[in-house]
């Protein structure tokens, strides 16, 4: 199969990789990152981040046979590129080198079911717009144990795997169809911010981006709600970068008028933004202006939240809160290079506690975790956060990226939330009079 | 806005974090990625003695003297102790306990059986001090490519310290499909079947041994743990080799930090490359670090820069020669021309040392003035809220003086008071 695509932008598409690959000779062999790596300890079928990252590099030739047998055992969460003190981008070569790991793969077993998993856990948008059609028949075929156990056996899906609710609505709908049509409009001088709510705020978690949009329109904003599809990155994990470039594309597409009308885009999901920010260039190597001029336009909802509050136009009119929430910050929030800005945020809020767990993972880095054969690895990799959530008795934590969200939610058995509804909660913006 | 930014997360960083926020500062630690932690051996060492000199506090005396450039002598010998105290409060709580009297320096082996001199040590590598007397038997599991027990007993016997070499099976290297780093070993060690079947081997094959030197691989996270009952199970005292990195002694100070930073809510964030600082005037605004999307600011009111030296990053140069500090442009005090840099033979030692003298380079760094804020040539003061922990600061050789660790300690607490 030719892809159009690729005959565009494989040129541009090989100079970037090339520039990830070459980090790999600033690679000392210190093993800092292999010692960092959460995976390793969990299992022996993955050697560490320095021997299928920057040490394989130097055997992959363009056209030469791929030397990697236990690369599929990457998580992807990115520990290792965090620690590495030399500058390695070592969780981006492994990513790199899984695409051509994939496209061998489908070469030489195109039947494998694991094949069909991989696709279909990359197609979360199609899944969620699926199951929202027959949402309450879904749900409940996906709480049925046979279901799942069938899921398993044929697709290598694991059956304790943490899926989300499907429901009926969108978030979409919500906003066009009940909250603008609710709401007063906003004053001509508010400054316009777009939101990127990502498929699982749209399916999910519709929550998550009512009290994004609460809380932006509390402080002033204008929220516009741009045309987009899924970012692409849950291909991208699963080794489809062709199918990851078509969704960059159309996002590029879409996204495109309102970065290059100086509008932020805000993002709820730490993945979803890390995606826009860098991947669509550093890892899909789609290097034009315009993946650049939004790149720039694109915000972290915390990232951007704090810069209005550096800047002095965040309210702090919060409600004091006598409460504690553990907060488990994720491998791709890590990765935005931004601090900390959720938990500095969470500060603000008078009698609010929140403590960072000091986790490096809790395991399901996106897809990983679903995936039968790595079951395992992932509640192992995440055993000691669990423990230490539920440890401090709490009823609730905060995590800001979905799937650790849901996986964290199912193995603690307590409920997970965004940091912007904790916010919008202390700015006493019920979901009643969220409209 | 942070009272005080720490750049940096090798130990002088964290120890000068700690203490600041220790005074009650909010503070913040931006690093490129972990810091020498992981390469450090584990012991402290602060400045060689020698025979005609053995007591420390003599030396160190004899030292600042005859060296007021040295950071020992700007920081003063106060601001040692004071950070020697510091790290102990940051490290108990994690379970290690530094032992050594401060008087007189301990002699401790390496891995190849050479000897060094640390003041402080981790009560681990204690049994190890080659002052007490006691055949030693080092072991080290068979087939490990890091470790070699025989060579280094070999090495102590022909100096005169009474050893023997063995090797003990340790089937898990085998059978496990991919190499082991010490990483891998300290958490099987961490197994007390495993800790059981090594010490039933070694036990056997005492004969006579009053201590067991291993590599150190005794146990990460539950280290005292395993050592003390590799201890129990072997009768004799167990102590610690310092191997090939990454160093798990290192890893256990870096977690201690980490877990004493977390207490305090000091925010440790990685792979935050600072690109340069923002200068105003006399005083540096904050620092800038690029990420995917724009550079951000982050302000402070006091920036203290642990950012190393020319082998950590602090200290970048071009191939004609240049050196430059990386996050300000700070001047450098670089001794003589390139041609003077090195010596003949790489593990050169300072003068004051038997044979040979410091590789000039070593020297290269920024000056200070006795509150660790940088100054020029002249010695005034160039930034008044900015200070220099570790390894960026000019003036000692670490690997010829023995002064390492004793440097961060002395100058990460003033930098930080």
């Amino acid at each position: 199969m030719t892809d159009p695509l690729n005959t565009v932008y494989f040129p541009v598409t090989a100079a970037i990789l090339e520039d990830i690959k070459r980090t790999a000779d600033l690679c000392v062999k210190c093993n800092i990152c292999t010692s960092a790596c959460p995976v390793v300890p969990a299992t022996d079928l993955f050697p560490g981040p320095k021997y299928v990252g920057p040490q394989a590099q130097r055997f992959r030739d363009p056209g030469m046979p791929s030397p990697d047998h236990s690369l599929d055992y990457c998580s992807g969460c990115g520990v290792c590129t965090l620690v590495c003190p030399h500058g390695v981008k070592v969780m981006e070569i492994n990513t790199a080198a899984k695409a051509e790991l994939r496209k061998r793969q489908l070469r030489e077993h195109p039947l494998d079911r694991h094949q069909w998993r991989n696709w279909l856990l990359g197609h979360n948008e199609l899944l969620g717009k699926l199951g929202g059609m027959v949402a309450p028949l879904a749900n409940l075929v996906m709480g049925f144990k046979p279901t799942r156990l069938l899921m398993e056996w044929f697709l290598g899906i694991d059956r304790r795997a943490p899926f989300p609710r499907f429901h009926f609505t969108t978030f979409r709908r919500w906003f066009f169809h009940t909250h603008q049509r609710g709401s007063p409009p906003a004053l001509p001088d508010a400054p316009k911010v777009a939101y990127f709510h990502g498929c699982a705020t749209n399916h999910y978690e519709l929550e998550v981006g009512k009290a994004i949009v609460a809380v932006l329109e509390h402080n002033g904003y204008e929220v516009l709600l741009p045309e987009q599809n899924c970012c692409g990155l849950p291909m991208q994990s699963n080794g489809d970068f062709d199918g990851a470039r078509r969704y960059a594309l159309a996002n590029l597409r879409k996204l495109g008028p309102y970065a290059a009308q100086g509008i932020p885009i805000v993002v709820g999901g730490t993945s979803c933004g890390l995606e826009l920010k860098s991947d669509y260039r550093e890892l899909l190597g789609i290097h034009t202006p315009e993946a650049t001029l939004l790149a720039q336009q694109v915000y972290d909802i915390h990232e951007f939240l704090w810069l209005a509050h550096e800047a002095g136009r965040l309210k702090t009119d919060f409600i004091p809160q006598d409460r504690y929430i553990p907060y488990h910050t994720s491998c791709h929030q890590k990765l935005h290079r931004i601090g900390q800005p959720a938990l500095d945020l969470l500060n603000l809020v008078p009698g609010l506690r929140v403590e960072e767990m000091g986790f490096d993972c809790c395991g399901i880095a996106g897809t990983y975790g679903y995936k039968h054969e790595k079951y395992d690895i992932a509640r192992s990799v995440g055993q000691p956060l669990f423990e230490r959530i539920a440890g401090t008795g709490a009823d609730l934590a905060i995590c800001d990226n979905e799937t650790c969200r849901w996986n964290i939610a199912r193995q603690t058995g307590i409920r997970v939330v965004h940091t912007v509804q904790v916010m919008a909660e202390a700015y006493g913006l019920s979901p009643d009079n969220r409209g | 806005m942070d009272d005080v930014i720490v750049i940096g997360a090798g130990p002088a960083g964290l120890l000068a974090a700690y203490i600041a926020r220790r005074r009650g500062a909010r503070v913040r630690v931006l690093a490129s990625g972990i810091g020498t932690t992981h390469v450090m051996p584990g012991w402290l060492g602060v400045l060689h003695t020698s025979e005609a000199e053995r007591s420390l506090p003599g030396a160190l005396e004899g030292w600042t003297a005859t060296h007021p450039e040295h950071p020992y002598a700007l920081a003063g010998l106060d601001a040692l102790h004071q950070g020697i105290a510091a790290l102990r409060e940051v490290c108990e709580p994690a379970g290690i306990n530094y032992v050594g009297d401060l008087r007189t320096n301990l002699i401790l082996p390496t891995a190849l059986g050479a000897t060094i001199q640390a003041a402080l040590a981790p009560e681990s590598f204690a049994a190890g001090n080659l002052l007490t007397p006691g055949e030693i038997l080092i072991a080290g599991p068979e087939g490990w490519r890091d470790f070699y027990p025989r060579l280094c007993a070999e090495n102590l016997d022909r100096q005169g310290f009474s050893a023997r070499g063995v090797t003990f099976p340790m089937p898990e290297i085998k059978t496990g499909r991919f190499d082991v780093t010490p990483v891998g070993l300290a958490r099987l060690f961490e197994q007390p079947p495993i800790r059981e079947r090594v010490a039933g081997y070694l036990r056997a094959r005492l004969s006579g041994a009053t201590r067991v030197g291993l590599p150190a691989v005794i146990g990460l996270e539950r280290h005292a743990e395993t050592w003390h009952d590799l201890q129990d199970r072997l009768g004799v005292p167990v102590f610690e080799l310092a191997t090939l990195p990454p160093s798990v002694p290192g890893m256990r100070l870096f977690n201690a930090f980490k877990q004493a930073l977390a207490r305090g809510g000091v925010p440790l964030l990685l792979d935050m490359t600072v690109a340069r600082g923002v200068v105003e005037g006399n005083r540096a605004g904050g620092v800038v670090v690029p990420n995917p999307s724009r550079e951000a600011i982050y302000r402070a009111g006091t920036v203290i820069l642990a950012t190393g030296g020319l082998y950590g990053g602090g200290i970048t140069t071009d191939h004609r020669g240049e050196m430059r500090e990386a996050i300000f442009g700070l001047p450098l005090n670089v001794p003589g021309d390139p041609g003077d840099w090195f010596e003949a033979t790489f593990l050169s030692r300072a003068a004051s040392f038997p044979a040979g003298r410091p590789h000039a380079i070593h020297l290269a760094g920024v000056r200070v003035s006795a509150s660790m804020q940088p100054v020029d040539e002249t010695g005034r003061v160039i930034m008044e809220n900015v200070r220099v922990a570790g390894r960026l600061l000019a003036g000692y050789d670490p690997l010829g003086e023995g002064s390492a660790e004793g440097v961060w300690l002395a100058t990460a607490h003033r930098a930080a008071s």
